[in-house]
């Protein structure tokens, strides 16, 4: 795979155009392989529960995504989205 | 289907920013703490107090003595019970779970919590190492790795509301002036700690071969906040599913054994209670475990020879170091790392864009309860004398909210017990579990050497 390494110097600007994108973007958070039911992430983390939870604020609204088999912020996106019907 | 889905315009799912204060635990923690305490200072204030309800077992020598007790207080238990129940099956009905389901689990909690609590308040239980926290994680996890526990039981078994819960309650025993006062230390140490077990994990983690994303969610949840950690870090890097379940089994399987080692050898090296407290503060790896380990100390004090300090000063320094030092800078944590993820660590294809926005969302929420809970009992007591205070705000205010903590932390104990499946431990190979040990002896040495030797004076006048 190819590796990505940007200029630290650029992340300020690539936030702000990832802000301003985020809302027009299509993103995990709409898509039909995203995960964030916390129920369905706690059954798919064995452990989790134990000293954790799902509900907690640290996880925000990431989740898991069925297609990547990656945990992932609902922010994130990829090539492979499909809206959520 | 690419270019298709690139062609649409959809925004990304969004809940709306009140749906957060009902659909997170963090929240209904703030929500069940802040109104006990709300309604304790209310009736202090009118003259009144929440003392009959915050039932809790005396100290007793004979078993009959003990049921006696139980037999006579027993409307109180019940009422307890009711608002217990009532409290935290609104919160657990809101976070998706059955009525039907938590009333039968939580009811056979209490009992067992009842059973544990008086346990805890027999003259020799010190003797026989019979700690209320270690015994109800002993029993819980007897139970759950022999005859089991059904999944319908996970509504009742809520880890975290029951312990966020009680550090909201914790805050009220603990002056604000107190935290501003521990606050410089209690930074210091926990920076120092968390960046070097960090480096260690990570470090060694990538030298072993691993993925940079493993080896970030491993350091994390070894550093900082155990498997609240290791969950941020890995939706923040956008981790393999596969790493957090690694991160989560070692983060519990050290957390565990911590709970039972670090107050033993904290008892052999017969550490005061505040320095212990905030040992454990900076080598453990999560707050409910950590807790565990602190009170079972608290416990010894006063009644196992050479440990000096109050029970409460063990409870107090650990959850400075862990909640005030260790758990609010996640966010922090998640932030640069999704920065490096995105700009230094090699594409998985899938795209995120670093949000300072992370920092505020991932902030566990539960600490601002624990500081307004602190705050309101500060300037209650600010309106007293130090004599009316010891007569007055003490015994009507501060003890019923101690004792609606330590059930608060009983619940959590046999919950963490309960849930834990032994078998689901080592499930990702050797390479994690020795870069993880690496970390976790190097955390455990320094949080040693710092909490006695650097801090020690610090952390001795504490306890006092």
């Amino acid at each position: 795979m190819k590796v990505r390494a940007r200029s630290t110097a650029a992340v300020p600007a690539a936030m702000w155009r990832g802000a301003v994108a985020s809302a027009l973007e299509p993103s995990c958070g709409s898509c039909r392989y995203f995960c964030q039911q916390p129920h369905e992430i706690e059954s798919q983390m064995p452990g989790l529960r134990s000293l954790s939870s799902a509900h907690a604020s640290v996880r925000a609204s990431d989740g898991i995504c069925r297609r990547h088999d990656r945990y992932l912020a609902a922010t994130s996106h990829c090539a492979d989205y499909q809206q959520r019907m | 289907m690419t270019e298709l889905a690139q062609s649409q315009v959809h925004a990304p799912k969004r809940e709306s920013a009140w749906t957060e204060f009902i659909r997170k635990d963090d929240w209904w923690a703030i929500w069940i703490g802040l109104g006990l305490v709300a309604v304790a200072a209310g009736l202090t204030v009118s003259g009144s107090s929440l003392k009959w309800l915050a039932i809790a077992p005396q100290k007793w020598k004979a078993w009959p003595d003990a049921v006696a007790q139980v037999r006579d207080h027993a409307t109180q238990y019940l009422a307890l019970f009711a608002v217990w129940a009532t409290l935290f099956g609104i919160g657990v009905h809101s976070l998706g779970y059955r009525l039907s389901r938590f009333l039968p689990t939580f009811a056979l909690l209490f009992v067992a919590s009842i059973g544990l609590y008086v346990l805890g308040q027999w003259d020799q239980a010190a003797h026989y190492n019979l700690e209320p926290p270690l015994v109800a994680l002993v029993l819980g996890l007897l139970i759950a790795n022999t005859v089991g526990v059904p999944q319908w039981a996970d509504a009742g078994l809520r880890v975290e509301l029951y312990i966020k819960t009680g550090i909201v309650l914790l805050g009220a025993s603990l002056p604000l002036t107190l935290i501003a006062w521990a606050g410089p230390v209690v930074i210091v140490q926990a920076a120092i700690v968390s960046l070097v077990t960090f480096g260690v994990i990570y470090f060694t983690a990538v030298r072993l071969g691993l993925d940079q994303r493993l080896a970030a969610t491993l350091g994390v949840g070894g550093a900082v906040c155990g498997v609240s950690g290791a969950i941020a870090t890995a939706g923040a890097v956008g981790a393999r599913k596969q790493d957090s379940s690694i991160a989560i089994s070692l983060v519990i399987f050290w957390a565990i054994l911590a709970i039972f080692i670090l107050p033993l050898l904290a008892r052999g090296l017969q550490l005061p209670t505040g320095v212990a407290g905030a040992w454990i503060g900076t080598s453990e790896f999560a707050d409910a475990a950590g807790l565990a380990a602190a009170q079972a100390y608290g416990g010894y004090a006063g009644h196992v020879a050479g440990i000096n300090g109050t029970p409460e000063a063990a409870v107090n320094a650990f959850t400075l170091m862990k909640v005030i030092g260790r758990d609010v800078w996640i966010g922090v944590w998640a932030f640069v790392l999704s920065i490096v993820a995105t700009t230094r660590w090699q594409s998985t294809g899938i795209h995120s864009k670093p949000n300072p926005g992370e920092i505020w969302r991932r902030f566990p929420k539960f600490v601002l309860g624990f500081l307004i809970a602190s705050a309101i009992v500060t300037v209650i007591s600010s309106g007293y004398s130090y004599a009316d205070y010891k007569k007055v705000v003490q015994p009507s205010l501060v003890a019923p909210l101690q004792a609606l903590r330590v059930w608060a932390f009983t619940f959590t104990f046999l919950a963490i017990g309960l849930t834990t499946r032994v078998r689901e431990f080592f499930t990702g190979g050797a390479k994690p579990f020795y870069a993880f040990t690496a970390g976790v002896a190097v955390n455990v040495v320094l949080g040693y050497l710092l909490s006695t030797q650097v801090f020690v004076g610090f952390w001795t006048r504490f306890g006092q």
